[in-house]
């Protein structure tokens, strides 16, 4: 069944038949919101919070465009929401810096090359030429969540050590990517 | 921008994402990003971050996700009914329409209340026999049934006393079985019969060891996200791997375990955490999580993996 198919369903009564959208875009809206928020977890409270928006307003969809473009524009929003939400917030706090952090990004919304496929695809690739050291320290870091001096001592160093090696293994991320991004290899 | 400069502009952007920026340092770096082109470069490393860190999360299968979103469109869609249908009952009873049974027959009033009396003498006694025999078939069910596999992605296997084979939809999965999701984007969802549900992630290996009076998974590799109905108090559901034990009576949890480690994070209630070697113990409460590994201090912490929320 193509995704109108689903739909017309879905118009005609049967709402478990939106569960075949779900399933199939619910990863690629995933890969597409988790740059645009603070970590992962948001981005999965975005994915499903996208889906239950979209069911909502399923009646006001047209046949003739594509529900993905469609559901990520209902992403989008949440994302800047959520921005704005979070802006708010490091307003009261007086957190300076996060506050700029959140005008940033509400800034950058609109300037953002639709690339987010590519991106993602490139960082994965980027990401296995690591070697194997630094896939561990990725891995301690952001799946683990260990703190940079338990980083430290697993490395016989300390925690500044940690820092520097993780900083620069993600400089090393970005021009890898900005690389691959500028070879335009789909 | 000088080469000094711009060497402590990077110091505080790695400062900052990997959490070490103190006041000062966080004032210096908010300056320092008025000038556009720091601001890009800002943004640039902060959004390869949160990519990196949503690359490596485990995904939540297909099948959980349908769950979620379904349950939230039932509700709203439960909201959103009118509740015309409930009046319009309720107007029938004590606003009769002129001209029906009810208004021009008064004597048939009292002879309902008798038989309304009478059946509601009948429904009591069939409920209190429905509801012992609820209980019965309740403890019974709840030693005998074992969880079903309800969905399927990708591919999984059943390791049993038969040896190894395809896993398919609808089969029990039985005490001392292992369920085994191969490749990164499989999974498994089981359910019990009292609603709780686990969904197994990518590359899993998981052993049922329930026994007859309490239930019990172990995760040998992967990760498995679960909501686990409210238990009885003597009858915990316990998630365990190599070096940690996650004690639930009722809540919605994920549980990974990698080649060191074990995580637990909690979304909803609170679950006893508990490190195998020594039998340490913590409480991880909702929206908290807790690792196990060497040389990581063995406690709660809020679950955001960015430098966000300092």
């Amino acid at each position: 069944m193509d995704d109108s198919e689903i739909i017309a369903a879905v118009w005609a009564g049967d709402n478990d038949a939106f569960a075949a959208l779900l399933e199939r875009y619910q990863r690629r809206l995933y890969y597409f919101v988790v740059g645009k928020v603070a970590d992962d977890t948001e981005a999965k409270d975005i994915v499903h919070k996208s889906f239950v928006a979209a069911f909502q307003s399923l009646d006001g969809f047209r046949l003739d465009e594509s529900f993905f473009a469609w559901l990520k524009g209902i992403a989008l929003n949440h994302c800047r929401n959520e921005w704005r939400r979070y802006q708010s917030q490091a307003r009261l706090a007086g957190r300076l810096l996060e506050e700029k952090r959140a005008e940033l990004e509400l800034a950058s919304f609109d300037a953002r090359p639709d690339d987010d496929d590519r991106r993602l695809a490139a960082l994965r690739q980027c990401m296995e030429q690591l070697s194997p050291h630094e896939q561990t320290v990725i891995e301690w870091r952001f799946v683990q969540e260990l703190p940079l001096a338990a980083i430290g001592e697993q490395l016989g160093r300390g925690a500044e050590a940690a820092r520097l090696l993780l900083y620069r293994t993600r400089q090393r991320l970005a021009d890898c990517v900005k690389k691959r991004l500028s070879l335009k290899v789909p | 921008m000088s080469a000094t400069n711009l060497s402590r502009f990077e110091e505080l952007v790695s400062r900052y994402l990997d959490e070490r920026l103190n006041d000062t340092e966080a004032a210096e770096l908010a300056a320092l990003l008025a000038e556009p082109a720091l601001a890009t470069r800002f943004l640039e490393m902060t959004r390869l971050n949160s990519e990196i860190a949503g690359l490596l999360s485990a995904p939540v299968p297909d099948a959980a996700m349908v769950e979620l979103v379904s349950m939230d469109i039932k509700k709203a869609l439960a909201a959103a009914q009118p509740s015309t249908g409930v009046r319009l009952r309720i107007a029938d009873r004590t606003q009769p329409r002129p001209g029906s049974i009810c208004v021009s027959a008064p004597r048939a009033q009292p002879v309902r209340q008798k038989f309304a009396v009478r059946a509601l003498a009948w429904a009591a006694v069939f409920l209190v026999f429905a509801g012992l025999a609820a209980v019965f078939l309740f403890n019974g069910a709840q030693r005998l049934t074992a969880p079903a596999v309800t969905s399927i992605q990708g591919e999984a296997r059943l390791i049993g006393a038969s040896g190894e084979r395809a896993l398919t939809a609808g089969e029990s999965w039985r005490r001392g079985e292992t369920i085994k999701t191969v490749g990164p984007n499989s999974a498994v969802t089981v359910t019990c019969h009292d609603g709780t549900r686990l969904d197994f992630g990518g590359n899993t290996v998981a052993i049922n060891q329930s026994t007859k009076e309490a239930r019990r998974v172990e995760l040998e590799h992967g990760s498995l996200q679960g909501t686990i109905k409210k238990q009885l108090a003597h009858r915990p559901f316990t998630f365990a791997t190599a070096e940690a034990e996650a004690i639930v009576v009722g809540t919605a949890l994920r549980f990974l375990v990698g080649a060191h480690h074990t995580r637990l994070e909690v979304t909803e209630g609170e679950v006893r955490f508990r490190r195998r070697h020594d039998g340490a113990e913590v409480a991880v409460k909702a929206g908290n999580f807790a690792v196990v590994a060497p040389n990581v201090p063995f406690a709660a912490r809020p679950n955001h993996t960015n430098p966000h929320h300092p």
